[in-house]
C-alpha cells in the first residue's frame, strides 16, 4: 500500500465547540489502484483528501505513506512529498493568468519539465493551446490544464478533489479516463466526487457521510 | 542558494508577473526610478555645490596661508620671524577683493588676489591657476586677470569692465579692465599690488597689511604650526586648519539635510511600494495558496518575491541613476553650464545617497509580503474561503 489511513480525523474548534469534519476514517491505496470517494457536499471528502495529502494535520488517528508517519511528520518533509511524489487536481483549475497553458503546467518546477508540459498537453488534446493563457480557453480547456499540471511530474499519487464538479458529461468521462490510464501506467490516484456516473473507473471505492468513511462496493472495472 | 530553490526560480522567471502586468509593474518601477532620479540628483548638484565652496574658499589654503595685521600693518620683525622659519619659503604682500557670481544657491564670493606685478609667475606656480587667454594686468593699472568660470557667470570677456562701478554687489572698488582669463582649479581673480595699494583706505606706510606665506614642499603643516605662534594680538593668521572646520561644518549640516531628505524618500517610497506590493499579493494570493499546495515552501515564495522585487529595484535604480546622468547633464548643458555653475555627473556619493532606495523598498516589499505568506492558509484559499 502506497496511502494508509488509519482512525483518522479532523476537528475544527470554534470557541467551546468542536466539529468534526472526518472522524474514524481508514482508508487503503495501492499501487496503480483508482481509489474514489463518494459523497454529498459537506460529507467530508475534501477534508479527507487533505488530510491524506498532508495538507491538514489529523487531530486523530495517522496517515502514512509508504510507510512513513505523514501527518505527525516535519512539515518540510510532507512539503517536499507534495512536490515530488503528489499530484493535485483542485475543484477550480486556479490557473495563474499570466502564465501561458504550458507555464501553468510548470509552475514552480524546473525548466526541464517544460517538454513533457507539452507532450501532456498534446495529448490532452491542447497542441493548439500551449502557449494560450488561461482566458483565452474554455472552462475544459482550463481543467484539462489543471490535470496536465498535477500529473507532469509524474506523481506516484494524484489527489483530485471533484475534478468533474463543473464540467460535461464527456469532459467528466475524458479527465477519470486520464486519471485511470494513469493508474494503469503505474500512478495511484484517489478522487473524490458526487458524480456516481464515475464509479466505473474505480478500482476501490468509498462512501463518505457526515465525516465518516465507509468501503462501499467495488465496481465493475476493478 | 540551494538546488531545489535554484532550479525552481528557473520556471517561470520571479518577474514574468511584471513583465506580463505592466499595468502594475511600470507604476513601481516609475516610483523607484523617480526616487534614485531625485536623490542621485540632489546629491550630485549637493557635492558640486559643495565642491565649488571648496575650491572658492578653501582650496588655496592647501598651497598658502595668510597673515593678515590686526593694526596698521605687520611689522618687519614678525616679516623677519616669517623668513627665519625653517618650514616657510617665502612671503608676498598682498591685499584682496572679492566679486560676486550667480551660483546654484544664490550669489557666491571670487576673491581678488592683489601681488606686486612682478611676482605674479610666482602666484600663479604655487596656486594651481594658469594664464589661458590675453595677458596679465599691467603693473599699477585699473586691470585684472579673472578666472574662466569668473568669465562665464559674469558674462564677460578680455576687454570688458569689472568691479564696483559695473555690479554693486563686487566688493572691488572702481571699475577694471579685464586683461586676461585665467585656468585652473581655484576660480579666483588676479590683479597688481601697486594698484590696490593706491587705492587702499588704510595708511600702512611702509608696512604691507597682509601677507601670502608659501611653505617649503611637503612642510604646509609645520609652517602652520608656526604661524600659530605669531603674537595673536597684532596679526591674524588663516591656515588651511582655520577655514577646514567651518568648511566641515557646513559640509556635515548640508550632507545631514541630504540624508534626511533620502530617508523621508525611502520611507514614503518603501512604504508606498509595501502597500501597493500588499495589494498585488492579495490579488495574487490564489498563486501563492497554489504553489504552497503543491509543495513550495515559505521560503521558496518568498525566495521568489524577493527576486521579484529586487531585479524591479535594480532595473529602477539603474534607470534612475541614467536618467539622474541625463537630468544633470541637460541643466549643465542648458541652465548651469553658461552661467558659469560647473555640475558634476553621478559619483559614488550619489549611488551612496541612491542606494537605500531599492535596498530598503525590496526588503520592505519584501516583509510585508513574507508577513502574509507565513499566515497564509492555504487549504482556506483553495476552497475560497479567503
Amino acid at each position: 500500500m502506497i496511502v494508509t489511513a488509519r482512525d483518522v480525523g479532523i476537528c475544527f474548534s470554534t470557541g467551546d465547540t468542536r466539529t468534526w469534519a472526518v472522524r474514524h476514517a481508514s482508508l487503503s491505496v495501492g499501487a496503480g489502484q483508482m481509489t474514489m470517494v463518494f459523497g454529498p457536499s459537506g460529507s467530508g471528502k475534501s477534508s479527507l483528501l487533505y488530510l491524506l495529502s498532508g495538507m491538514r494535520p489529523a487531530s486523530e488517528g495517522e496517515v502514512r505513506y509508504e510507510g512513513r508517519l505523514l501527518s505527525g511528520g516535519n512539515s518540510r518533509q510532507v512539503r517536499q512529498l507534495r512536490f515530488t511524489d503528489f499530484g493535485f487536481v483542485f475543484q477550480q483549475h486556479f490557473l495563474v493568468g499570466y502564465l501561458t497553458a504550458a507555464e501553468n503546467v510548470c509552475i514552480g518546477r524546473p525548466r526541464r519539465y517544460l517538454e513533457r508540459a507539452c507532450n501532456l498537453l498534446e495529448e490532452l488534446g491542447l497542441a493548439a493551446k500551449i502557449n494560450a493563457y488561461p482566458a483565452q480557453l474554455s472552462y475544459g480547456q482550463r481543467q484539462r490544464v489543471a490535470l496536465a499540471r498535477a500529473l507532469v511530474h509524474l506523481p506516484r499519487v494524484v489527489f483530485a478533489d471533484e475534478p468533474t464538479a463543473s464540467v460535461d458529461s464527456d469532459l467528466s468521462m475524458g479527465i477519470c479516463q486520464i486519471l485511470s490510464d494513469y493508474c494503469d501506467q503505474g500512478g495511484s490516484c484517489v478522487m473524490v466526487t458526487h458524480d456516481m456516473a464515475l464509479k466505473t473507473y474505480a478500482d476501490a471505492v468509498y462512501s463518505m457521510r457526515d465525516g465518516l468513511l465507509r468501503p462501499d462496493t467495488v465496481c465493475a472495472g476493478q | 542558494m540551494p538546488k531545489t530553490l535554484q532550479s525552481i526560480t528557473a520556471m517561470p522567471w520571479p518577474w514574468t508577473f511584471l513583465l506580463r502586468n505592466r499595468s502594475k509593474g511600470v507604476p513601481l518601477l516609475l516610483l523607484v526610478m523617480l526616487s534614485v532620479m531625485v536623490i542621485s540628483a540632489i546629491s550630485a548638484i549637493t557635492e558640486s555645490v559643495m565642491t565649488t565652496v571648496y575650491s572658492s574658499s578653501v582650496q588655496a589654503y592647501e598651497y598658502a596661508s595668510v597673515i593678515v595685521s590686526k593694526g596698521v600693518g605687520v611689522s618687519q620683525r614678525i616679516v623677519d620671524h616669517l623668513l627665519d622659519a625653517e618650514s616657510v619659503e617665502g612671503v608676498l604682500p598682498f591685499l584682496d577683493a572679492s566679486v560676486r557670481v550667480v551660483g546654484i544657491m544664490g550669489s557666491e564670493s571670487r576673491r581678488v588676489v592683489a601681488v606686486p606685478a612682478q611676482e605674479y609667475d610666482t602666484v600663479m606656480g604655487r596656486l594651481p591657476v594658469t594664464l589661458k587667454s590675453g595677458r596679465l594686468p599691467g603693473q599699477g593699472q585699473p586691470e585684472v586677470a579673472i578666472h574662466e568660470s569668473i568669465a562665464r557667470a559674469k558674462g564677460i570677456w578680455t576687454g570688458d569692465l569689472i568691479g564696483r562701478e559695473i555690479d554693486s554687489d563686487d566688493y572691488l572698488w572702481g571699475a577694471f579692465v579685464v586683461t586676461g582669463i585665467l585656468a585652473g582649479d581655484i576660480p579666483m581673480c588676479l590683479a597688481s599690488l601697486e594698484y590696490f595699494r593706491k587705492q587702499w583706505v588704510f595708511d600702512t606706510g611702509n608696512l604691507n597689511y597682509a601677507y601670502l606665506a608659501f611653505p617649503r614642499p611637503g612642510r604646509l603643516k609645520s609652517m602652520n604650526e608656526a604661524l600659530v605662534s605669531l603674537p595673536s594680538d597684532e596679526v591674524t593668521v588663516i591656515t588651511l586648519d582655520s577655514v577646514m572646520p567651518s568648511y566641515s561644518a557646513e559640509y556635515a549640516n548640508t550632507r545631514l539635510v541630504l540624508w534626511a531628505v533620502d530617508l523621508l524618500v525611502v520611507i514614503i517610497v518603501s512604504t508606498a511600494m509595501g502597500l501597493v506590493n500588499t495589494v498585488h499579493y492579495l490579488s495574487r494570493l490564489r498563486e501563492f495558496a497554489l504553489m504552497a499546495a503543491i509543495g513550495l515552501t515559505p521560503a521558496m515564495l518568498v525566495w521568489r518575491t524577493v527576486v521579484e522585487v529586487l531585479s524591479l529595484g535594480l532595473v529602477g535604480f539603474g534607470a534612475g541613476l541614467a536618467m539622474a546622468g541625463v537630468t544633470l547633464s541637460l541643466l549643465s548643458g542648458y541652465l548651469f553650464g553658461p552661467r558659469g555653475i560647473e555640475i558634476g555627473g553621478i559619483g559614488w556619493r550619489s549611488i551612496v545617497f541612491a542606494i537605500p532606495v531599492p535596498v530598503l523598498v525590496s526588503v520592505f516589499s519584501t516583509m510585508t509580503i513574507w508577513l502574509n505568506i507565513l499566515k497564509l492558509d492555504v487549504v482556506a484559499v483553495l476552497e475560497g474561503r479567503d
